[in-house]
């Protein structure tokens, strides 16, 4: 469907919820059986002990550690469309942010599962994390394991944060096109958003310094993934070039995930005119960026093994290309480094089944990288007399269909119950509405279940205050509110606020507000976080004073890692902190002017002004174009 | 064709296109050759004496140093061509010029060839296991091999951006405007646009391939035991850093001398203090990854290298100035917005940042070298340096003054000059 109005784009992204057909719901069952299958394997792993997983001397990490950095790897392209993209401008990523932001969220929770799935005795899981015990154990902040934590964590909690915030605006379209329960859930979690100038200048903000600071941490944490190998000395573990060879290989692996759910997804839904061949097919190039950095990688690594003249890593290298494993490996150049370079010729990037395959296979390819590295190298080292083969139980094999099955049920839920695409950012990629477009749409707006009344304000609660009132005139034309503000402006009439399905910076011209104090906060919890997590680790280790690894007690060298995370895990808390409270959420009852036609199609302007006045504005704004002027209680 | 450019003659004076610096070119011209010939006068002098090691250790440096600001250049032009990019357009000539020296650095490149005894350690005492890789003959053939391949296609995609530009400018200034050009086909500028996009990827790749293997025979192999596979990604990265210093510094050096005023705003220095300060952290990243796999890890072979260089002396207080000049000091500056929108302030940084890339690479193979007392920081090193410097200088003046200062057939630059306009315009209007 032609797409040229706000409110045909609310229509046409929510149309997709809450109605499931039959194939999603078979989708469903099948995803949850794999779930079930996958608990009954853990659940059995845990009655049984480790040794039901084909872990032995000298591979002690198996699938769960390839797992467990394939699903971190996945999360990584999530982040870098909706964060490092916003950054750079780059406006194909509007259609994909939301659901790439998705696919972080859930991929990163599954990979939290894994070192927890690991443990011989998971019931104490929690010794892991650093609070004052009896036995005045902390955990090593020199370990990598312990950077692991602290960063997926990290990762977590920016990410999941980031994706909240992006989507409270959707979160207040869905609640102003339901009714009931559903409608009270989504208000809860809208945190009452209404669209007011304040609120969308702060949010800009914040959504801008949370961007720069996923940024970095999107590559600390497959960096600090990556240094659990390279930090050790075993050859084909240690080595200089793995941070940023994973976590080009993690945006790989997650490109061509994002491109395995967004091509049936758009399918489905027929959203093929928001998710465009343009959008697919930059995926595409930025596939062979990160597929020739890894083929770069393959090619050094394999010249300093020869290089370096040491005869384990020469050994370990040339294992891997005629081991037992080398089918796999020879995969994982074909699938990696070589396919994706047909993505050079126009028609292999443009046409949907080449790039469905291609990504599948480079998803079985980085699956194999992350198998050929970890185990290959933990099967081949030093001593030749404990050279020994791994294969993966069934228990392994079953844990990681259900982590499968748990990815994409999260994300089918995730389909059904939220706006698979910003509405709002798809809202600022078209022109501001006009008065026509007002008079086109002027029948009920689009609503999921049933017509909304257009009850406006007299179904909310009122509040009376005697003597003060403010007048609300709602307008279709964007370019009557901007003249309207300037008159009365001129006029030295108060303008309390403007509310808008998105924000406009002409808006906030006119207004004349400042920079957004936000960032002041996530300045304030920068600093606080480096010296919080750097006084933990600081402290954890003159309480448990040992020499380990031959490291001295305090090393700044690793405790970089543990005040870096801190800082962006305290500064994005606390800038979302700032954009709620500055905001003035969360609100439980929407305000009296409150219009839902405000999440969709129309501007409201909020006038402040004493008795006298009452006349003079109400014509004012009847005379610049608006549709209906109301007196506002308070 | 000539429609067009009436057009845009309309808004860009035709100074602007034909360059008139408000100081005077001949003056910049004698300064930077006289800098260059003190340069060479220091080269040669020094190579007769005792101190010629000393002479090649800087030659070197300063080789690398400049060699990796110009590819750095081109390939800034190579990703604006590959993103599509429409901001940078008004500095895609800028930029093009500090590309300009990349043909003299591959002549000087073949100069190392006469001091091979001195700078490479693996001609007088070869290394057992590595002879089929070290050795001179081959080290020669790849490398050239390597570097003519990256000048070439660096050239091209300077050639192709600015052939339809300058045939059309030459055509424009020796004819007034109104007469109807028969010749020019209206296919030209979009082949050579064509092409732009078609080598740019080409040269992407070759940078990172060409600077990785520079990286490991003219530095990593002077500490022939010493090995990381990183080292080559950190020389191309801090390489692209420094040329983005370089472009800071040419951008706010040129932006009012060349009269670029108009088509140069402050969001684009805002732009480019942002990428500064992404590659800062960038560079940096590479560096701690480096250092603390080597650190953790503990092996003799490896720490070796760094421990000499930031645990001994005399080099420990140079380290601990390089990582406060190229990493901390950029950090905390370009974390203000407003410093980033201002450009004597980017011109200084940018000068800062040149400097302490400099050391860094100094730090890199001087120590591996360097068998005398203290650091080898003198009047010898600052001459050279000073013809290197002198030489860059001129290669890119001489291009700025041969091509039209904004690339005015350049599609993009033509939709940045809209978006331009409308900026500028209510400015106007507001300050009538």
């Amino acid at each position: 469907m032609k797409i040229n109005t706000y409110s045909e784009i609310n229509q046409e992204v929510l149309r997709t919820l809450f109605r499931p057909g039959n194939t999603y719901y078979l989708l469903l069952a099948i995803c949850v059986t794999a779930i079930l299958f996958g608990a009954f394997c853990w659940s059995y792993q845990i009655s049984t002990g480790i040794g039901a997983a084909g872990l032995m001397h000298p591979v002690m990490w198996g699938i769960y550690l390839v797992n467990f950095v394939f699903w971190i790897g996945i999360a990584h392209s999530g982040t870098l469309i909706s964060a490092i993209l916003y950054l750079f401008r780059a406006t194909w990523r509007t259609a994909i942010a939301r659901s790439a932001e998705a696919m972080t969220v859930f991929a990163v929770m599954i990979a939290g599962l894994f070192p927890i799935i690991h443990l011989g005795r998971v019931w104490i899981f929690y010794w892991l994390i650093p609070y004052p015990n009896p036995m005045n154990l902390w955990p090593n902040f020199q370990s990598p394991l312990v950077f692991d934590f602290v960063a997926v964590t990290t990762y977590l909690t920016v990410s999941s944060l980031f994706w909240f915030t992006g989507l409270l605006p959707d979160l207040a379209i869905v609640r102003d096109h339901t009714r009931g329960l559903r409608q009270k859930i989504y208000g809860i979690f809208s945190l009452g958003w209404v669209g007011s100038q304040h609120q969308w200048h702060h949010y800009g903000w914040s959504y801008l310094l949370l961007a720069a600071l996923a940024t970095p941490l999107v590559i600390s944490v497959h960096s600090v993934v990556s240094w659990d190998f390279a930090l050790s000395i075993i050859p084909g573990y240690h080595s200089t070039i793995f941070a940023p060879y994973f976590v080009a290989g993690a945006i790989h692996s997650g490109l061509a995930m994002v491109l395995t759910l967004l091509i049936p997804l758009r399918r489905i839904f027929r959203f093929e005119n928001l998710i465009t061949m343009d959008t697919l097919e930059k995926i595409a190039k930025t596939m062979i960026f990160t597929a020739l950095v890894i083929g770069y990688a393959y090619l050094v690594e394999y010249f300093m093994a020869w290089y370096s003249g040491n005869v384990f890593e020469q050994d370990a290298y040339l294992w891997r290309a005629i081991g037992n494993y080398a089918p796999l490996f020879w995969m994982m150049i074909l699938f990696n480094a070589v396919l994706p370079l047909t993505f050079f010729f126009k028609k292999v990037r443009t046409h949907h089944k080449s790039l469905f395959i291609i990504a599948i296979l480079v998803n079985i390819g980085m699956w194999f990288e992350r198998f050929v590295i970890i185990i290959g190298s933990m099967a081949h080292d030093y001593d030749p007399y404990v050279w020994g083969l791994y294969s993966p139980s069934w228990v392994e094999v079953g844990i990681m269909v259900g982590s499968f099955g748990l990815f994409f049920t999260f994300f089918l839920l995730f389909v059904k119950f939220l706006p698979s695409i910003s509405i709002t950012e798809i809202k600022e990629e078209f022109r501001p509405p006009k008065r026509m477009d007002g008079l086109l749409s002027s029948a009920p707006h689009a609503d999921i279940d049933s017509k909304l009344r257009r009850e406006g304000p007299m179904n909310r609660r009122q509040q009376t205050h005697k003597g003060a009132f403010s007048m609300a005139g709602i307008f279709s034309d964007f370019d009557d509110v901007i003249a309207t503000v300037k008159i009365l402006k001129g006029k030295k009439i108060h303008v309390e606020t403007v509310l808008s399905p998105l924000p406009r910076p002409e808006v906030q011209e006119a207004l004349s507000l400042k920079p957004s104090p936000v960032r002041h906060y996530t300045f304030l919890g920068g600093v606080l976080g480096v010296v919080a997590l750097l006084g933990l680790a600081t402290y954890a280790h003159l309480q448990w004073n040992l020499v380990t690894s031959g490291k001295p007690i305090l090393a700044w060298i690793p405790f970089i890692i543990i005040a870096f995370e801190g800082c962006i895990l305290l500064a994005v808390l606390a800038t979302f902190i700032g954009m709620i409270i500055k905001g003035r959420m969360p609100r439980s009852r929407l305000p009296n002017y409150y219009d839902p036609r405000f999440t969709q199609d129309r501007f409201g302007l909020l006038v402040f002004c004493k008795e006298t006045e009452e006349e003079e504005v109400t014509k004012l704004l009847k005379d610049s174009g608006a549709e209906e002027v109301k007196r506002v209680e308070g | 064709m000539l429609r067009r450019l009436r057009e845009l003659k309309g808004e860009i004076p035709p100074d602007i296109l034909t360059t008139n610096p408000r100081i005077s070119h001949r003056f910049l011209v004698v300064i930077f050759g006289v800098l260059l010939l003190l340069g060479v006068i220091a080269f040669l002098t020094a190579l007769s004496g005792p101190q010629a090691p000393r002479a090649w250790q800087v030659y070197l440096v300063n080789l690398l140093f400049w060699f990796g600001l110009s590819s750095g250049a081109m390939l800034f032009v190579a990703i604006l061509n590959v993103t599509n990019a429409r901001w940078g357009r008004p500095l895609k000539r800028l930029v093009e010029a500090l590309g300009a020296f990349l043909p003299f650095s591959f002549l000087l490149f073949w100069v190392l060839y006469f001091g091979r005894e001195e700078i490479f350690p693996w001609v007088l005492e070869p290394v057992h296991g590595k002879e089929n890789w070290l050795n001179l003959p081959f080290l020669f053939v790849r490398d050239g091999v390597g570097l003519f391949l990256l000048t070439v296609s660096s050239l091209a995609l300077s050639y192709y951006s600015t052939k339809k530009e300058k045939a059309i400018l030459s055509k424009a200034v020796r004819y007034s405007g109104n007469e109807q050009q028969g010749s020019g086909k209206e296919g030209e500028p979009d082949r050579c646009w064509r092409l732009q996009v078609v080598l740019s990827p080409i040269v992407g790749i070759l940078y990172g391939l060409v600077l990785t293997l520079v990286a490991f025979d003219l530095i990593m192999s002077l500490d022939p035991h010493w090995f990381s596979t990183l080292f080559g990604g950190y020389f191309f990265i801090g390489s692209f850093y420094t040329a983005l210093a370089a472009l800071v510094c040419l951008t706010g050096l040129s932006w009012k001398v060349m009269g670029l005023e108009k088509f140069i705003r402050p969001r684009h220095f805002h732009d480019l203090g942002k990428l500064l300060f992404a590659f800062c952290l960038m560079t940096g990243y590479l560096f701690y990854s480096q250092f603390l796999v080597i650190w953790y890890g503990n092996i003799h072979e490896e720490t070796k290298y760094i421990i000499h260089r930031i645990h001994q002396s005399p080099w420990e207080p140079l380290a601990w100035i390089i990582l406060g000049i190229c990493f901390a000091l950029p950090f905390c500056i370009l974390l203000s917005r407003k410093i980033k929108m201002r450009p004597t302030a980017m011109v200084a940084l940018g000068a800062i940042i040149l400097a302490g890339m400099w050391l860094e690479r100094f730090i890199l193979i001087a120590p591996s070298l360097w068998k005398g007392h203290g650091i080898p920081l003198g009047m010898i090193e600052v001459l050279i340096t000073g013809g290197f410097f002198g030489a860059m200088a001129l290669t890119s003046l001489i291009y700025l003054k041969t091509f039209p200062l904004l690339p005015f057939l350049d599609p993009l630059f033509q939709a940045e000059l809209k978006v331009i306009r409308a900026e500028v315009e209510p400015e106007n209007t507001r300050n009538k």
